[in-house]
């Protein structure tokens, strides 16, 4: 996967954190990470365990006159993810097999290294190894000439032994590592076969993508772990993101260094992607073919059809849709940015990014459990109002779909859109319907959920006594009785 | 190799007697990645300052090899305007890099500074 990309002056290399199940590979980065001053990204876990990949940027070092552009990725342990660990392994420049050294985990130990290395042996150039003797600080940690010599047997690896948790040895043997990935272009450039092209910035998320269709949860097997590295090379899958397919089409990047003429706002929108280029976003597709994401307090959409072959047809639609958001923009919550991103196959994609505000359902479904009967009674009553404020808001050019989900939390405000900016115009439901629809399951599940419903009741009964025309407090005593 | 916050401690005692200090690395040769960092400056980019450091002392190695001069490379020396940066080798694999206000420090501080502690780096 070592690529030069020309257009950023870099070398891309990807060192991958192999090793069994909870062998210290998540904690290893991580206390990268923190050494190298950089995040980490780890897009999904359960129960603590990784499920695709932690993902660490790092940019550093020289090689040839280039930046070194490190993807630092660990791989899950878990052995039903085999097929995700294998995709990933087939990507490495070098692997650091993290292996837990303590007597009682060192033959799960041996058994990973002799899988991982009869892969990286097999490779053109090899792929160098570091087995990374985790765990040193156990009292039933194998001695190091024991261990040297049982891996020694196995495979040519660099052993650095590491403490994860305290993050001794951890940046020594991801340089090591760099070291040997380096040493694998040099071979790879003399071979003439280093690639050279542009790569995504987004390499994260074109991998997320690669792995999740893979196919989820497959168990290959009891030996999983061990022979999934022994299958031949034949069973390969289409490269996970670098290089792209020629038709494939790039997902989002959130690139702020994308010209100017293709951001809306000019300043704001470019200052965003900044903000967003460290988040990697994940759009995925959509039955409808369009691109979505909702991740990291930002969403993002892009229609389906909202590609074009001509860069100027792309920003003629920058342009109207950036007209109707800055003519609404009183009506719409903050923080929104209109790009014109490049497929990477010489077309330009249109999306529309925003911030996510809470909305007026977040507020409701937000209720402490011990909340105070008049204070659930108050904020269902504010609800229902705000919410036909924003019925009568959302009316125009183009009129917004208004429910409890598109409807900024704050009250205290002008109601706000707070969803992404629909194609066309939204239908406009009767007051009563659209407070029976959107506050009737809230209500529900008060009812179901407090003892002291009944005092809710009879405060939404004392405010309608006050105020007989609201239409919110009618229909709210109607739902709640 | 003595571990990252050993490393780090013993850029710290270099830090503590070299006046004037700004930043300072143990830097891998072969790659130029950093095997510790010390700054106080955060507008110093040391990780960036540490890779084609790493350049500079490849080519003189080169240089060294076209002249066929069998010694090795001690320090390298660079004084700029404002900062005096020094280059120890630590051994053939890597080297240190440090970095300071020459206003406030001189040559022989730094170097002594840098002798006294560049075993701790080995």
């Amino acid at each position: 996967m070592a690529t030069i990309d020309e257009e950023r002056g870099v070398l891309v290399v990807r060192i991958v954190y192999d090793g069994p199940p909870l062998s210290g590979k998540t904690t290893t980065l991580r206390r990268l990470a923190r050494s190298l001053d950089v995040g980490i990204h780890t897009p999904e876990e359960r129960e603590g365990r990784t499920l695709f990949f932690d993902w660490v940027e790092y940019v550093g070092g020289l090689f040839e006159g280039r930046r070194i552009h490190c993807q630092i990725v660990s791989v899950p342990g878990q052995e039903e993810l085999a097929a995700r660990r294998r995709a990933l392994l087939e990507t490495a420049d070098a692997v650091v097999l993290v292996a837990d050294t303590r007597a009682s985990a060192l033959e799960d130990a041996m058994r990973a290294l002799d899988a991982s290395a009869a892969w990286c042996r097999a490779q053109r150039p090899p792929i160098g190894m570091v087995l990374q003797a985790n765990k040193r600080d156990a009292p039933d940690a194998v001695d190091r000439t024991t261990l040297t010599a049982r891996a020694g047997a196995v495979a040519p690896v660099a052993v650095v032994e590491t403490v994860a948790t305290e993050g001794d040895g951890v940046r020594e043997s991801f340089v090591l590592a760099v070291r040997l990935a380096l040493d694998r272009v040099r071979a790879l450039a003399e071979a003439g076969a280093l690639a050279i092209e542009r790569l995504p910035v987004d390499a994260a998320a074109r991998v997320l993508e690669g792995l999740a269709e893979l196919p989820e949860g497959a168990r290959l097997g009891v030996d999983a772990y061990t022979t999934a590295l022994a299958e031949p090379a034949r069973a390969r899958r289409r490269p996970l993101a670098v290089p792209a397919e020629p038709e494939a089409e790039v997902v989002f990047i959130a690139d702020p260094h994308l010209p100017g003429g293709l951001i809306w706002p000019p300043v704001d929108g470019r200052t965003l992607l900044h903000e967003l280029a460290w988040l990697d976003l994940a759009p995925h597709r959509r039955p409808s073919g369009d691109w979505f994401a909702d991740q990291r307090g930002w969403r993002c959409r892009s229609a389906a059809e909202a590609v074009f072959a001509h860069v100027e047809d792309g920003r003629g639609a920058l342009i109207g849709h950036a007209r109707r958001l800055a003519a609404n923009q009183e009506r719409l919550s903050r923080d929104r940015v209109v790009v014109l991103a490049d497929t990477g196959d010489g077309r330009h994609r249109l999306w529309e990014l925003m911030r996510v505000e809470p909305t007026l359902e977040d507020r409701l479904r937000g209720i402490a459990p011990d909340a105070p009967p008049e204070t659930v009674a108050r904020l269902l009553r504010d609800a229902a109002d705000h919410l036909l404020r924003a019925r009568r808001t959302f009316e125009g050019e183009p009129t917004l779909p208004c429910s409890l989900r598109t409807v900024g939390g704050d009250m205290h405000r002008s109601p706000v859109f707070a969803d992404l900016v629909p194609d066309g115009p939204a239908p406009t439901r009767p007051e009563e319907r659209l407070l029976e629809e959107e506050l009737g399951p809230i209500v529900d599940e008060l009812t179901r959920a407090r003892p002291d419903f009944e005092t809710i009741r009879r405060n939404l009964l004392r405010a309608g006594e006050v105020r007989r025309q609201s239409v919110g407090l009618r229909v709210l005593l109607r739902l709640s009785s | 190799m003595a571990s990252e916050k050993e490393l780090i401690a013993a850029l710290e005692k270099i830090q503590a007697d070299a006046s004037g200090f700004i930043a300072a690395s143990l830097v891998d040769l072969d790659s130029g990645m950093t095997l510790a960092v010390k700054s106080v400056r955060p507008d110093f980019d040391l990780t960036a300052a540490s890779a084609y450091n790493s350049e500079l002392v490849k080519q003189k190695l080169k240089i060294m090899n076209t002249l066929q001069l069998t010694g090795t490379i001690e320090d390298m020396l660079i004084s700029i305007s404002d900062q005096i940066h020094l280059i120890k080798m630590i051994n053939e694999r890597t080297f240190l890099y440090l970095a300071v206000d020459r206003s406030q420090s001189n040559l022989a501080i730094v170097r002594t500074a840098v002798a006294k502690h560049a075993k701790e780096l080995g």
